[in-house]
């Protein structure tokens, strides 16, 4: 089973971290960022793809990494996106709107931190 | 369930073990998915790979003039001579890309919270350090300290916003022109209650789905014509921010353009779409905001200082509200169309038809929260008659008592609970708060007194029609820089001082068109919420952002002024 993991940071490291227990299974990472906690932990030499999961970007990901299932786990803080007002809501709402675009199964494993 | 399929990039870059390269070879004989993915990324690799001798010397001239390279390039081997036209061609195959993380940390996150304190105490210690102006008592001189100080700290955000908005009851209490009653006095304000349920009610509306399946139903029934989704997903915007939140209105339909967005090929053509929608989507949601009190926090303090010298109710204010927004809401739209042409002139709303068909049916729980938001729009309106006329006790059906209760009956109901109300932007709490905190302390010291004496001549002995120019114009631009509810902390006392000082003006003939003209920032992202939201995710262009905001500006702060001029004419002001 294909599984591509939208984050490598704190989050998606815990969730790397218990799939990698089943050698089954096989990984993607998808993080945009240059610094990932996943990475400087040893979680995971790399991400595959470095790319933000937007609903423009949702077709050219998946085609690319071809999952089975996505588990995004990149808390809002992760997105890097600043601090601007409405930073959760605009990630929660993109989180659902992905979910709801995507013919693979999505699944939600963080909000934002509250 | 697919199964087995090869990491493709690692195959074509040949980085896959020997056994797992072979495994892959095999693979691929009997998987059509695989093998047209590796082929596309073949093509694309050998796009990008450089051509012959000449084709190579020809780039490397084009570099070193367009500066990109240097005579050296070549012994270094930091030389990328990538085909500009196969680059295109490449980039052209990418799909178009926003919410892009920015890199702010460590030693320049330190720099930046000192860099910008430090310009606010700066400025403030300016201040005090200055002679007492003329008129102005020494109480009043440390109070024009403050404003300076919550000015600044406002407008240049060392920390976010509810923060910076804290520091100002400590400031104040600090230049001893308020004690700590007086500066947190303001923190109970009915008002602010009103806004902060109105946040509440939000939550509700995203927690169910409702703002998503109400703006793909609007692009469904709006029949694909560009000019009409637009007008279409403004419209959603504009209602929703009347009632709820405009910033989180203006977040719940971001994602909604791009889905809009994704459907169209070309990138630049995607690209100019997303950034039409989205700006579309920031206005408008700033113009609904206009209608009603909650509409913006502006508005909460303006009407906060207006209940203390009249009568105030929720309908006064959408008498003025609602025909300045619907005035301007559609020349807005108008002026957007003409600004941003787009290539694209229809939109297939096939795939927002399926997803409106596979969110299904309207539950219980969506019909009954949008007969609840009814049913308190109706009280908001109408709650000080039916008070009367039941013999209610009073302020039992007041805005801000209304809008908690509606909370209520959404808990009881358990349509939200105390889980989704932590994560909604509290903040902005403590921003009406210290706004109105500043001002009452303002207006206590004589200040307010001291600014109308310095603003009067705007008004005085001067055309009405230019005065209403210079005043709203000053305010729109001014919103760029400061946060409105600042503006409206500070204006609105003076404004009213002046009105009370002057006969041919009441209070509100000055206040309501310099407080919504508040709702016109659009062309920085420290204007608004909306704006911040907007440059932070990258769909338009800070030029663009600009440019457009600014012709918007004006030319919406002269289509104000002309409405309360005519208003004030026929003597409905």
């Amino acid at each position: 089973m294909r599984i591509l993991v939208i984050g490598a940071g704190r989050t998606g490291a815990k969730v790397l971290r218990q799939l990698q227990k089943n050698s089954d299974i096989e990984l993607i990472v998808a993080d945009p960022r240059e610094e990932l906690y996943a990475v400087e932990e040893g979680v995971i030499e790399k991400v595959d793809i470095r790319e933000t999961l937007t609903p423009l970007t949702l077709d050219k990901v998946i085609e690319e990494s071809r999952p089975d299932l996505v588990l995004l786990a990149m808390a809002t803080e992760d997105m890097g996106l600043g601090r601007a007002p409405g930073i959760d809501v605009l990630a929660d709402a993109l989180r659902e709107e992905i979910a709801a675009l995507s013919l693979v199964p999505v699944i939600e494993v963080v909000r934002d931190r509250r | 369930m697919a199964e087995g399929h090869i990491r493709i990039r690692e195959y074509v870059d040949g980085h896959l073990p020997g056994k797992a390269q072979q495994a892959a070879e095999k693979h691929l004989v009997s998987c059509d998915r695989c093998r047209r993915a590796v082929e596309r990324l073949q093509q694309r690799r050998a796009s990008q790979d450089g051509g012959g001798p000449l084709r190579i010397l020809s780039r490397f001239t084009e570099g070193l003039m367009r500066g990109e390279l240097n005579l050296l390039a070549p012994l270094f081997g930091n030389i990328r001579l990538k085909d500009k036209k196969a680059a295109k061609v490449d980039a052209e195959a990418l799909p178009l890309r926003v919410l892009r993380p920015r890199v702010v940390g460590g030693v320049r996150k330190l720099y930046f919270f000192l860099g910008r304190f430090g310009l606010v105490l700066l400025m403030t210690i300016a201040v005090l350090l200055l002679p007492t102006p003329e008129g102005l008592s020494a109480a009043g001189h440390r109070a024009l300290a403050g404003f300076v100080f919550t000015a600044g700290v406002l407008a240049l955000e060392p920390v976010s916003l509810p923060i910076a908005a804290l520091m100002v009851p400590v400031a104040l209490v600090a230049l001893g022109v308020a004690t700590t009653p007086e500066a947190f006095a303001t923190f109970s304000r009915p008002v602010v209650f009103l806004i902060l349920a109105s946040l509440f009610l939000a939550e509700a509306l995203h927690k169910h789905g409702l703002t998503r399946r109400l703006a793909l139903a609007t692009i469904v029934a709006s029949g694909g014509g560009t000019g009409a989704v637009l007008l279409g997903i403004m419209g959603i915007a504009a209602i929703f921010s009347m009632w709820v939140g405009n910033t989180a209105t203006t977040a719940m339909l971001i994602p909604v353009a791009l889905t809009i967005s994704r459907q169209i090929d070309d990138r630049d053509n995607a690209r100019e779409l997303l950034a039409l929608l989205a700006l579309g989507i920031a206005y408008s949601a700033s113009l609904g905001g206009m209608g009603t009190i909650l509409g913006a926090s502006a508005n909460a303090v303006a009407s906060g200082f207006l209940s203390q010298v009249m009568d105030w109710s929720f309908l006064d204010w959408m008498k003025y509200g609602i025909p300045a927004f619907a005035v301007i809401f559609p020349l807005t739209w108008f002026l957007l169309l003409k600004l941003m042409p787009v290539a694209v002139t229809r939109i297939d709303v096939e795939p927002a038809r399926e997803q409106v068909r596979k969110m299904g049916r309207m539950s219980r729980t969506e019909i009954e929260i949008l007969a609840m938001l009814a049913v308190t729009a109706s009280l908001w309106v109408g709650g000080p008659f039916l008070e009367q006329l039941l013999h209610l006790p009073d302020s039992l059906l007041s805005a801000a008592l209304v809008a908690v209760m509606a909370v209520c009956y959404l808990a009881i109901r358990e349509i939200i609970d105390w889980e989704d109300l932590k994560g909604i932007s509290w903040g902005i709490f403590l921003i009406i708060g210290a706004g109105l905190s500043l001002g009452e302390t303002l207006a206590r010291t004589g200040v307010t007194d001291w600014l109308a004496l310095l603003i009067r001549p705007l008004v005085e002995g001067m055309p009405l029609a230019l005065s209403l120019v210079l005043l709203i114009l000053i305010s729109a631009l001014m919103t760029n820089l400061m946060n409105n509810t600042t503006i409206a902390a500070v204006f609105v006392p003076v404004l009213i001082a002046m009105a009370q000082s002057t006969p041919d003006f009441n209070a509100v003939t000055l206040v309501l068109p310099v407080t919504l003209a508040t709702t016109f920032g659009y062309s920085l992202p420290s204007a608004s919420g909306r704006m911040a939201l907007l440059a932070s995710t990258g769909m338009v262009d800070r030029g663009a952002m600009m440019r457009y905001g600014l012709i918007m500006t004006i030319v919406s702060s002269l289509v104000l002024a002309g409405l309360f001029y005519l208003m004030i004419l026929a003597g409905f002001l």
